[in-house]
């Protein structure tokens, strides 16, 4: 087996003998946490995707991450008023069923992927990160100024969605679908990157011109992938807003999109386990350095310095010791 | 020169004409190719013939002329729609995918001809349909060997041949060669002139070459391209024997 194989199984299988300790020692708020780091390790694998595999340097999935959210929200506000959304014709009763929920965030996220993708994708470069930043504002400053939903002050949702068969109140059982979730789509990502889109992938982001020649498009590859991306990142949102039974605006800023850019950076870009990585060693920063100065942030900016001065491969690259792709 | 019969006719430029503000790159160009043959265009540099080639795949569109492929006009197509109609090309500078192996490269080109792009469950590496044609063509080109190096540690001439390797993967209807010879050293030339030889049975190429030696033996016919426009196209023996040619191109080259 690779290095990196291992590094990535000690460090999955390290997290969950924390958590299961914390679970047997009674410490909820250490569960609640890891739950964080696994739904932020997910919207990580939506960009990681979209950034590692496809070169596609997103500075919006702000974006797809609160409109998830907001797609769990809407539900759950009109489910707990019941009062149904109506659209018109279209009359939508709100629901607290997760499952649902998951594939409504998911399918709202590739919404507002497919217009923003198509039109972004035309560019690259410091172009392609300023449009998606741009669209990723707009949908922020929408949701700032449209009342239906708590505009600037967001909106609670007083209990959590539900699950069949499970609590999802528990911490622990929360925290165990969360990191099947997360299981699940680390597995699907790696199969499509293994498979004959995800080389078809690699290949459009090395050498675009080439894959062209060879009869593949590489902007339908492009946009399929920034759609499984965004979808990911979606569905991370929505059970980040179910975490924190509130969303509010800020998931949809710019700050959110620069955050899930560094746990994917500071993990390893197109590593499997990178995004995980990142998001532990972000939240664990953000706890304990935190928890001694406000200035934390400081130190995190001069980790993420470091790393890309010296260790381009991330946390995982820098423990694995090898190349990508060996 | 002897009438053809039209069905030969593979590739067939009408009257092409591209011009960069003033400059006329390509001036009411016309030759095809015919099946079995292997046309070779030459002409000093900067006479035009890299601007042809890119308007025949695709990446540039013609002012003016139409290009048939087949007897289809495919002005309108694009250069993945050209490839997949059939119509193959290497690259004047070598342009494969750098972190793949070779043997990737070549999978990746047979990918592209089966034009199943969007299979995400199923291992490329495990692929079978994939990899018994590449490890195919792969030999064919003697790289066998050589299949599991990344191009990035492959020296010129190997990737050369991994760009022929790639180009027949596509099975091609016609092939369009940009310099397939430069750089790769007298033995590889040599292989490389027998491969040719042996392939245009199978496949019209249309070649862009500066080894003239190499160009006197394969090509059936030579047009002959100076300041964009083709003056004469003949037999090697015509065009060595035409006073207009050696004027314009080889008496530059001789002096």
């Amino acid at each position: 087996m690779k290095r990196e194989n291992w590094v990535s199984g000690i460090f999955i299988a390290g997290g969950l003998l924390l958590v299961a300790a914390a679970w047997l020692g009674d410490e909820p708020f250490v569960i609640t946490l890891a739950t964080k780091v696994v739904i932020l390790a997910l919207a990580g694998v939506g960009l990681n995707l979209a950034l590692g595999h496809g070169g596609l340097v997103s500075f919006g999935h702000a974006a797809y991450f609160g409109l998830g959210g907001y797609a769990m929200g809407i539900l759950a506000y009109h489910a707990q008023s019941y009062e149904p959304l109506e659209l018109g014709w279209l009359v939508i009763e709100g629901t607290k069923s997760m499952p649902v929920i998951w594939l409504v965030a998911m399918a709202t996220a590739v919404l507002f992927a497919l217009p923003i993708g198509l039109l972004s994708l035309r560019t690259s470069g410091v172009y392609f990160i300023m449009i998606t930043l741009a669209f990723a504002q707009m949908i922020y400053y929408f949701a700032i100024s449209w009342p239906a939903y708590g505009g600037e002050d967001g909106l609670s949702i007083y209990v959590r969605n539900s699950f069949p068969g499970l609590n999802t109140l528990d911490p622990i059982q929360f925290f165990l679908i969360c990191a099947v979730v997360l299981a699940i789509c680390l597995f699907l990502v790696d199969r499509l990157v293994k498979s004959r889109f995800g080389m078809a992938l690699e290949a459009a982001r090395q050498n675009p011109q080439r894959v062209t020649h060879l009869g593949i498009d590489p902007l339908k590859i492009k946009l399929t992938v920034f759609l499984i991306s965004a979808a990911i990142t979606g569905l991370a949102g929505a059970l980040y807003a179910d975490l924190n039974r509130f969303i509010s605006p800020t998931m949809l800023s710019w700050q959110v999109s620069g955050e899930i850019m560094i746990f994917v950076i500071l993990g390893g870009v197109a590593r499997f386990a990178g995004p995980l990585a990142g998001a532990t060693l972000f939240i664990v920063l953000e706890h304990f350095l935190g928890g001694m100065t406000e200035f934390w942030q400081f130190w995190l900016g001069l980790l993420l310095l470091v790393v890309i001065l010296f260790a381009r491969g991330g946390i995982i690259g820098l423990l694995a010791g090898e190349r990508r792709h060996d | 020169m002897t009438e053809v019969k039209s069905n030969d006719v593979v590739l067939a430029l009408s009257q092409l004409t591209k011009r960069f503000g003033a400059l006329s790159a390509n001036e009411d160009v016309s030759l095809d190719l015919r099946q079995g043959e292997i046309h070779a265009l030459i002409g000093p540099n900067g006479a035009g013939k890299s601007t042809l080639v890119k308007q025949v795949a695709g990446e540039m569109r013609p002012d003016s002329g139409t290009i048939r492929f087949n007897g289809v006009e495919i002005n309108g197509l694009d250069c993945a729609a050209r490839a997949r109609a059939g119509l193959g090309r290497t690259f004047q500078i070598s342009s494969l995918i750098a972190e793949f192996t070779v043997l990737q490269n070549v999978m990746l080109a047979v990918q592209g001809e089966q034009g199943r792009s969007f299979g995400m469950w199923r291992r490329f590496s495990k692929d079978a349909d994939l990899l018994e044609r590449a490890q195919g063509y792969v030999a064919e080109l003697g790289l066998q060997d050589r299949a599991d190096i990344r191009v990035s540690e492959l020296s010129h001439g190997e990737r050369r041949q991994l760009e022929m390797a790639m180009a027949l993967a596509l099975q091609p209807k016609a092939l369009l060669l940009d310099e397939p010879l430069a750089g790769i050293g007298p033995a590889g030339s040599l292989e490389m002139t027998q491969l040719l030889k042996a392939l245009k049975q199978k496949v019209p190429i249309l070649l862009i070459e500066h080894d003239m030696a190499a160009v006197f033996e394969l090509a059936d016919r030579i047009s002959v391209m100076v300041y964009g426009r083709i003056i004469t196209t003949g037999t090697a023996e015509e065009i060595k024997s035409n006073p207009q040619v050696q004027e314009a191109y080889l008496g530059q080259e001789a002096s």
